[in-house]
């Protein structure tokens, strides 16, 4: 279960403040995956960053009694001038999983199919073989919640078929978070829809719900309070 | 209690690793120019004096306050780049390991301590590298308090953590004062009696002086090496209650303003 206990955050902007959450109350139940749908800017990083826990809310919190992933593909943490090998290694270090260091390793290294280019440095990696090696990484440690940012396919065909296998594999253990500004691509994972709309969320468990009121909110901006600060 | 310990623990030495790869992983000669940057200054400080003197050897073979000149500079240039060293590496830790935040087990100051200690290990090298070379050259010396030495080497050592904690803090929340970082740390090293004695100051300027914290560390410190050296005008007291005050409100700073500092992109 997540809980979101009256959640405040904002942005500084040009316009003065501009508060993307306000007094936000949420509970996310157990065993459910969770699909944050909304267009460009109206928050659904902000919200998986919150539960990530790599931002912080202005004021409230955010409480939870389960394990949740950085976002899965995410390659910030890959320095230039270290090898893909090191990079698992650092994971593994932190997450306390030394004993399973080789297996996680040898996940990775199969996974990804980046053969000796798996012991050079990632500045020479391409920005798909960067991204092989952030998802697999990802998929190597056990959560209860993995958090997607804007499911987007990585690689190739065959590259893309061995993802959505093993994300179905994790599903069966895990659930996930994920982000999309395009209903229909969150239908087949998600049993629960949150809309982030004029700085509260709006959750559904139906999906025509969801869909409904999505479309409805579509036809205005992204930003009604900067829209009006403009005029 | 212990896990939260431990896990740290744990993230310190993986961070440490990592940066133990890329602190001077991207230069030619790497760790040798830990070496290089206090043996440069040495060689240039006594070159102005062999200018001014008329005679390299005589600038060299100088003693100042029964001290040779080289071995004075050395025991002032060392601590104090380890100083300068820590400030800015942990000043710039936050933001150099942002993209490590995403994991959640890595917090901001494990970036702070693994640089910290990866500096600390950085001048027990340098020091002992530095001292054996110049014995080699013909420079020798005996320590004259040894326990004494590393209390305030130690104390420095503390001190540094916390001004850059504060430093790291107040340049995150204000971004333009980065700028002035370095014009204070070329200020501090003109005012740190790295190469010249507090004893040739005379009193009535001795006192502005004297508010410097650095200058204590680096005198004290001369003070407990050299067997000769007197560094009386100087206070214990006052660098311990520096350093107290500085960890202090770094950590203060850090406790209060972190939340805020990850939140701003």
């Amino acid at each position: 279960m997540i809980e979101l206990r009256n959640v405040t955050k904002s942005y500084k902007t040009k316009y003065g403040r501009h508060y993307v959450y306000r007094n936000v109350c949420a509970i996310f139940p157990e065993g459910k995956n969770i699909g944050i749908i909304g267009p460009n800017g109206a928050g659904k990083t902000t919200l998986l960053r919150l539960i990530g826990k790599i931002d912080y809310p202005d004021s409230g919190e955010i409480l939870t009694n389960k394990t949740i992933s950085w976002p899965v593909a995410f390659s910030g943490g890959f320095q230039g001038s270290l090898t893909g090998f090191e990079i698992v290694k650092f994971v593994c270090m932190i997450y306390g999983s030394n004993g399973e260091m080789p297996d996680k390793i040898k996940f990775v290294k199969d996974f990804t199919e980046l053969g000796k280019y798996f012991d050079m440095p990632i500045k020479t990696y391409s920005a798909g073989m960067k991204a092989r090696l952030a998802f697999a990484l990802s998929m190597a440690f056990d959560f209860d919640y993995y958090l997607i940012d804007e499911v987007t396919a990585v690689g190739d065909i065959s590259f893309r078929k061995k993802c959505n296998q093993i994300l179905r594999k994790k599903l069966k253990k895990s659930n996930v978070i994920m982000t999309s500004h395009d209903i229909e691509k969150l239908r087949k994972f998600c049993h629960i829809f949150v809309i982030p709309y004029q700085g509260d969320l709006v959750v559904f468990d139906k999906f025509r719900e969801a869909a409904k009121f999505y479309a409805n909110i579509s036809k205005n901006s992204a930003i009604p309070e900067l829209v009006s600060k403009a005029r | 209690m212990i896990k939260e310990v431990s896990q740290m623990k744990r993230v310190i030495f993986a961070i440490f690793i990592r940066e133990l790869k890329t602190r001077f992983g991207k230069y030619r000669l790497g760790y040798l120019w830990a070496l290089i940057e206090p043996f440069l200054h040495i060689a240039i400080f006594v070159g102005i004096r062999g200018i001014i003197a008329g005679s390299l050897k005589d600038a060299a073979d100088k003693l100042i306050y029964h001290v040779d000149y080289p071995l004075f500079l050395a025991a002032g240039l060392v601590p104090f780049f380890m100083f300068r060293h820590i400030v800015n590496q942990v000043m710039n830790s936050v933001d150099a390991n942002r993209g490590l935040f995403a994991y959640q087990p890595v917090k901001p100051i494990d970036a702070m301590i693994s640089r910290w200690v990866l500096e600390g290990v950085i001048f027990v090298i340098v020091w002992i590298l530095v001292f054996v070379i110049l014995d080699f050259l013909g420079f020798k010396t005996e320590i004259k308090d040894p326990l004494g030495l590393l209390l305030i080497y130690l104390l420095l050592y503390t001190f540094s953590f916390g001004v850059g904690m504060i430093f790291c803090m107040i340049v995150n929340i204000y971004e333009e004062l980065r700028n002035i970082v370095p014009p204070l740390m070329m200020f501090l090293f003109f005012t740190s009696a790295l190469f010249y004695s507090i004893n040739m100051i005379p009193k009535k300027f001795q006192i502005y002086l004297l508010w410097n914290p650095c200058l204590h560390f680096i005198e004290l410190s001369r003070a407990s090496f050299f067997p000769l050296y007197k560094a009386d005008v100087c206070s214990l007291e006052f660098i311990i209650i520096c350093t107290i005050v500085a960890l202090f409100l770094g950590l203060v700073l850090y406790r209060l303003k972190i939340k805020e500092v990850l939140a701003l992109e």
